[in-house]
Parts: structure tokens; sequence; C-alpha cells
């Protein structure tokens, strides 16, 4: 592999895909260069502001905001940012630690709980632990706030140990409920300037600027269930603290985090030996999530056959890397960063884009389909997700609804000749490893729907962009990454 | 009361069916689907369709089918027992959530048969296992292959399959569907089926796309997109001649029966539809959530009904009705429920001998305070293959289950 190639490996794993002004920014780091930049992302700059408040839709200058706006946001967030790392991160902890706006329907408390998941996202798997089952959103999607002494609601308790520590099978029946009358008395409050929105919807629009949370983590220590309680064999007047550390010492718990964080980032199925290397290495880190990280893409597994190209995209690796080679971000940018006054909806438009078609394909951020998450692997392909994937091209080439059209304005500035070279200049744009035995499927497609003289015209290059992207979408290996 | 009546009402009779190896030998299920198909003129029609609906996040049974008389339910259930003139009474013990008119009306026809105490040995309480449990038919072990994948690949074995032979209304493909010779088309919405291809010739662009080259996950990649090309060339005509002119809601239940009687309209090669809707993980506020979904699906299933029998179809559909899991007997604190076991099953069609099958829950004998399954549930995916389908279920689930009286 040439260092081109193995920073390619690394921004389709550990960002958001190889766009060709990233290749040629990390090729000069190096590969250990680039595995630093990209893990230890907090000391590089974003690259880009928005001022969510400013960006947030109004009607008659009050703020009227959807969780599905949020979510839009957050993929652009994902389009533009130049810590690709830091959003495929949290977009892990999110499945993770699901939480869905189908319950939770308030679009500030799902935003505080991105953040939540943001702020610790390559830190301490400990902190973040703590910090996920005490935010607002989680204790409301998993009914914390009404587990209370004599009546425990055992949702978080069995999640909390199924799903985000130990996995199913380590733990009985017994261990929830007594668990669960551990963390009686978590609850959850607004900030009271929430309350005061309701009269004065200016409120609101302060405590956002102000940047203070809008609602807060309490421990109810009068609706605390003050008993003994056996959890995994411990006894104890154990409160929900204890039992988090309970977990945390458990040998499944960095055996389960080492198994999901290396089918995210390598490949699904490792062996298990591999997982228990991994699982060690955490351990000896306590829970550290950057060495973890280095650990993966610097094992020779990660760099072998069975790695390189084989990981299922998922709709996050299919649609985000699209939008940063085709430059969604340089022109979505200014609209964001400046949103026009009167129209909102354009750089609406460009952030929805790539949400909706997310979401067709399965995966809608802040939308996930349960308390466990996504399923990944051949479970993001089916006979729908493809139709939506081969789709996109639509979106690309806007054929499709209300969306700005990104595609076709790089595309007539390619100066390309032949079909072939067009093939190959779609191919490098998109990175994209397509056998050579059915490049010319690609360049026949050119012809036929318009030819390479089309392309190179702004008229007509959408309809001779979208009939190719179609195609290309449609072979198989453009999925895998 | 003919013959077939008289041997019904034995059957019912709780004992026989609680737990199903009592049965007399002459009872012996072979036998008994041997009368049955006597009884209907020899053989099962081989166009009968089965639509499977999935409920997912495991449904309040006994907020479905209340047992309204019993004192145990109004104590454990303060907030949350349905007042009892409300419930759309049945008999003196039981009857359906006020919001289930559309569902009672199919009861009253004797359209519905619910099987009580439905569930399988070691009930596991997390969604995620005992959906797939469900789905793949095996409490004992993960598998890759579901219930009605294995009846598909069958199907392929036998020769008798076409691309449209079993489809489903979902974004994702459930277990449930996955079989190691058949792939099955998904689709979120019948919308999608028409985007896609526009002429002959893109569709051959598409098809020469996939190449052919062996092994790795581009195959289950090329696969979806094969199986995806096959469905729309087929469907993509037909439904566009099918109009239905029934109103659903437009809400998941509504939107999904109102596909599936499009599907069965438009398509008379396909067999198995497979449709899911969730929201029943009711862990808080239940009561209003509950009474929405139900009200959904009640209405949503009693229009489908009413479609089929105006397009002629309706003797040759049987719905089936399952979710992962009951509730707990005791309300929580929040005005919800936590998982729980055994609950009821509903199949619903003409066909279907309407009626409650098997002892109504017991709640005063119950499983770390959830109801205590009674029939497995593959006892009843059984009756559904073998009585309805025409299929050898043993070959399915590797051996033999006792048959439930639904047909």
């Amino acid at each position: 592999m040439t260092t081109r190639e193995q920073v390619a490996h690394l921004l389709r794993r550990f960002g958001f895909g190889a766009s060709r002004a990233e290749i040629q920014f990390y090729e000069k780091l190096g590969v250990d260069g680039t595995i630093e930049r990209l893990v230890h992302y907090e000391k590089y700059p974003l690259g880009f502001t928005i001022d969510l408040v400013k960006l947030l839709p109004r009607r008659d200058g009050v703020i009227q905001v959807n969780p599905v706006f949020m979510g839009a946001y957050w993929s652009a967030r994902c389009v533009l940012t130049e810590r690709p790392l830091e959003e495929k991160l949290t977009l892990f902890w999110h499945d993770h630690f699901a939480v869905s706006a189908s319950k939770v329907n308030n679009p500030f408390m799902m935003m505080q709980y991105v953040d939540t998941l943001r702020k610790h996202a390559n830190g301490n798997f400990r902190v973040l632990l703590e910090a996920a089952s005490k935010d607002p959103a989680m204790m409301q999607w998993l009914d914390s706030q009404t587990n209370v002494a004599g009546k425990p609601n055992e949702n978080f308790a069995r999640e909390v140990m199924e799903l985000f520590t130990l996995g199913i099978g380590h733990y009985t029946e017994k261990d929830i409920q007594e668990a669960a009358r551990a963390f009686t008395g978590w609850a959850w409050r607004a900030n009271p300037a929430l309350r005061r929105a309701r009269q004065d919807p200016t409120a609101l629009e302060e405590v956002l600027k102000s940047g203070e949370p809008l609602f807060e983590f309490v421990e109810r220590i009068l609706q605390h269930d003050r008993g003994e309680k056996t959890v995994l064999g411990r006894q104890g007047a154990f409160r929900g603290d204890d039992i988090l550390k309970i977990l945390l010492e458990r040998e499944e718990c960095p055996k389960l985090l080492a198994r999901k964080l290396w089918e995210w980032f390598a490949y699904m199925n490792p062996d298990d030996k591999i997982v228990d290397a991994l699982a060690s290495q955490i351990r000896r880190n306590d829970f550290e999530i950057k060495p973890a990280l280095e650990w993966i893409a610097k094992s020779d597994e990660f760099w072998s056959e069975k790695c390189v190209r084989k990981l299922i995209k998922s709709p996050a690796d299919f649609c985000i890397p699209l939008a940063r080679q085709f430059d969604l971000g340089v022109l979505a940018k200014p609209l964001v960063e400046n949103p026009p006054q009167n129209s909102r909806g354009g750089a609406f438009a460009f952030l929805g884009g790539v949400y909706q078609a997310m979401a067709r394909q399965g995966m809608q951020l802040l939308y996930p389909p349960d308390v466990a998450g996504w399923d990944w692997g051949d479970a993001w392909i089916s006979t729908s997700t493809m139709t939506e994937r081969i789709r996109f091209a639509d979106t690309i080439a806007n054929q499709r609804g209300p969306i700005v059209s990104f595609g076709p304005a790089m595309v007539t500035q390619a100066n390309v000749r032949t079909s072939s070279e067009a093939v190959d200049f779609l191919l490098e744009v998109t990175d994209a490893a397509i056998p050579t035995n059915r490049r010319g499927e690609l360049a026949k497609t050119i012809d036929a729907v318009g030819g390479v003289q089309a392309l190179s015209q702004a008229r007509t290059a959408g309809t001779v962009l979208n009939g190719t992207l179609k195609v290309l979408f449609a072979a198989p290996e453009f999925h895998l990454c | 009361m003919d013959k077939e009546l008289t041997r019904r009402d034995f059957l019912r009779s709780s004992a026989i069916i609680a737990v199903g190896l009592a049965a007399p030998p002459w009872l012996a299920q072979v036998a008994r689907a041997d009368i049955l198909k006597l009884a209907k003129g020899g053989k099962i029609a081989p166009d009968n369709i089965l639509v499977v609906c999935q409920l997912s996040g495991g449904n309040d049974g006994l907020n479905t089918v209340v047992p309204w008389s019993d004192p145990t339910y109004r104590r454990v259930r303060p907030t949350l027992a349905i007042p009892e003139d409300q419930v759309l009474k049945v008999d003196d013990a039981l009857g359906f959530h006020p919001s289930m008119k559309g569902f009672k009306e199919l009861y009253d026809a004797r359209s519905v048969a619910v099987v009580h105490n439905v569930g399988y040995p070691n009930p596991n309480r997390s969604h995620f296992r005992s959906m797939e449990i469900w789905q793949t038919a095996n409490p004992d072990a993960v598998e890759a292959y579901g219930w009605l994948g294995k009846y598909l690949d069958n199907q392929a074995k036998s020769g008798s399959t076409n691309p449209v032979l079993a489809l489903g209304i979902s974004q994702t493909t459930p277990v449930a569907l996955k079989g190691k010779l058949v792939s099955v088309p998904c689709f979120a919405s019948l919308a999608d089926i028409r985007g896609l291809i526009g002429d002959a010739d893109e569709e051959k662009r598409l098809r020469d796309i996939q190449g052919t080259e062996k092994g790795s996950s581009a195959q289950t990649i090329r696969e979806a997109n094969l199986t995806a090309l096959d469905a729309m060339s087929e469907l993509n005509r037909m439904l566009s001649q099918y109009n239905s002119r029934f109103t659903y809601g437009n809400d998941n239940f509504g939107k999904g029966f109102q596909q599936i009687a499009q599907i069965i309209g438009a398509s008379p090669k396909t067999r198995v539809v497979y449709f899911s809707a969730g929201g029943f993980d009711t862990h808080s506020q239940q009561r209003d959530q509950h009474a929405r979904l139900l009200q959904q699906f009640s209405d949503a299933l009693n229009t489908f009904m009413q479609e089929m029998k105006a397009i002629g179809k309706a003797e040759k559909v049987t719905v089936l009705v399952f979710t992962e899991f009951g509730r707990r007997v005791a309300e929580n604190n929040s005005q919800g429920t936590d998982h729980g076991a055994g609950n009821p099953m509903f199949v619903v069609g003409p066909q279907v001998e309407g009626g409650f099958i098997g002892d109504k829950p017991d709640l005063n004998n119950l499983d770390r305070g959830d109801i205590r399954w009674k029939v497995d549930f593959r006892q009843v995916y059984a009756t559904v293959l073998d009585e309805w389908m025409g299929a050898d279920s043993a070959s399915i689930f590797g051996k033999r289950f006792e048959h439930v009286p639904i047909f």
C-alpha cells in the first residue's frame, strides 16, 4: 500500500471518507501523523463555526424547532468538520447509548445529549458511562425519572447491563431488579428559565446564548431506596454510582466495548483473540478511549486483507463522504455560518438533504430504531436501503425534492475529454474501487445518458451525472469501505 | 352443528391445549390435519396468503385482551386497568381494549382466533433476544435464518418460487424473512419500487454493473440489488393497475395495511407479506400511547379485511399477529409496565375458527411477576404453516409441534 492508500484507509474508518482535499492534506503527515491528528482531534481546530442559536428556525421571531432540525444540524457538522473522528465517535456513542427523540421529543434535550456524548467521545469510558447515564435525555428515555423507592422501574437497570456494559447473559433478572432499586432517586430538572420562556419567548433565547444547560441531573434522596441490595454477588446499600462502578469492574465490560469498537472501526465478527487483546488494553488504560483507537489503527489486523475495503458502509459512511467529496461543505459553509436573514430554506435544504437520505437508508440521526441502536454490517443492506442508496444520485444531482444540487458544479470544471476519463475522474472523487472489468459499464452509461460533452456544460451536467452515479452506486463494491 | 364444530369444541377444552403432550393418540396432529384437509375438500389451496404483523416493543396483552372481572387485575393495575364499563366485553371474564372496536367487529364475525398464554421455555425479557427468538423460532441458539426464510427456502428447493413470492414492508430485512437460498425484497414503501428503474436500458445498466465475483460482503449487496430489480420489474406494472377504494389512517398501521392490500390486490404471485410497527414498549405513561396504537392497529386491520372482501380475496388471507413478549402483570410507578412473558397471539381471517383458545391468563400463578406461557409460539406457527400454507413445519423447526385449533 502506498502512503496515499494507507491514509485513505484511515480516513474511511476514522473519518468520514477520503475526499481529494483530505487525502492531499493527510498524505503529508504520513500514517502515524494522520492517526495522531485524527485521534487527538481536540488539539486541532474544527474548521467551521455554526451558531446554532442563529440558525434555529423562527416563526414571528419565536424559536420553532423540532428534533429533526437538530438531527439535520448534526449531519451538517459531520459534513463540515475538520475533526471527522469527533463526529464519527459521537455517532458511535449515539448508537451505543442509543436514545431516540421518538420518546424524548424535545429538541434541546436531544441536543444536550449529543453534546454530552461529543464532550466525552474520545475521553474515558468510565466518565462517559456516568455522563450518559445521568443525561436528562437518557433518563427520560429509560424512565429513570419515575424509578422511585417502593416501585422501581427496571428499564434503565436492564439496559445499562445488557447494552452499555456487560451484554446479555452476564446478569440475572434478580440483578436487574436489585440494581433498579439502587438507581431510584435519579431525576432531572429543567432550568427555571425554561418555565419563564412559556410566558416570555426571549427567555429561551437568552439561556441558549448563555450556554447554560437547559436540563440538569438531580438526585432526589427522599425517593431513593436506601435498603440493602445484592447485585452481581455484591451486597450493600448501593446507590446508582455504586452500580456503575460494579459494572465497570466486571471483565465483560471492556470485552463488550472492545468488540463494539473493533466492529465499528475495523471489521465484523473478530476472533476472540483480538477482542481479548483489545479488552485487556482497555482495562490497562483504565478505559481511556484514545489509546484503544490507536491500538486498533496500529494493529496488523487493521491493515490486513480481511479489513481494507471489506466493511459494509453505514448510511453515514455512504452519504457523508459523498457530501464531503462533492464539496457540499464548501458550498454550505457560508450559508450555515451566516444564514441569510430571509432565506433560511437554502441552508436548511443543504443540511436536510443528507439527513433525509441517511434516514431513508435506515439511519435517522436522533431516531435510532430502539434501545439497542442500529444493527450493523449486513443489516445495513436490504432491497429497500439499496434502492435508497442508488437514488442518492438524485440528491447529488438535484432530481429529487427541495434539495440543492451539489454535484454538477465540480464536474463541469473537471475538463475531461472522453467518457473513460470522466469515469476515472468520478472514481477518484468518490474514492471508489470498482473492478477494472466493470468500469466500461460506467463509460457506456455516460455515453447513453448524454455523453461527455453534456457533462461539461452546467445546463446538462446534472442529468448525466445523475444517470452515471446511479449505476456507480449500484456497483456492490461501492458500498464497502 | 356439524361434525367439525363438535370436534373443535372438544379441542378447545383447556386440558388438552394446556401443555399439548396430553392429547389422546387419535388426536395426534397428523391425523388431525388429515381430518381437517378432508373436511375442507381434500387439500390446502395453493394460493393462500399469509400476512405476518409484528407489534414491536412488547405489546401489553393484558390491556389488549382484558381480564376485566379478575379482581387481581384491578388490584395490581391501579391506574392502568381498563374501567369495566369501557371494556368491549366478550364474555364474563374477558373483553377487548375500548379502542379496538374494529377488531371486536372481526371477532364477533368469528374471524379472530385469540390464542392465550403464548410464549416459549425460559422466557427472555430482552427485546432483541426475544424478538430474535420469535423470528428464528429458535429459543435455544442464535440462528442466521428465520422461520419464513426456511419456509421460502423449501419452496425454492421444490422449484415453486418467484421474485415476489414474499415481500416485506420494512426498511431493513427482518431475520424472519432471511433464508439460505432466498432473498426477500423489502421496501419501506411501495412508492420506492417505482422510483428506480426508468426504462429497460437503465434496468440493464443497473444489472450489468453488479458483476459476478463470488464471496465477500459484495455478494450480500449484489443479492439485495438483484432482488430489488427483480421485484421491481415484476411489481412496477401491476401496482399501477391496482387502485384501492378504501381509506386508511395516516399512521404506521394504516399505511402498512394499505400497502399490504395493494400488494395482494396487484400481485397474484405473492403469498407471504411481512410488516411490523413499533411503539409498544410502554414503560411509562402507557395509557394514551397504548390506546392510540391499538386503535390504529384495529382500524387498519378492519379496513384491510373489508378491502380483501371487496376484491374477493378475503377467503385467501390469514393474518398472524405477534409481539416479542407481554408485559409485567403489575404496573410500575410510571403508569407503565415492564417487560413480561406470556401473551395472547392473534390469527385473523374468515377461514379462522374464531374464539379464545386455551385457558384465560392466570394472574395468581405468575412466573416472576409475569404470565406463565402454556402454548409454545411454534405450535401456532406450525399450525399456520401446515394447515394454511400447506408446508411441512417439522422440516422447518426440526421437530413436530402440537397444533392449536385455529382453522
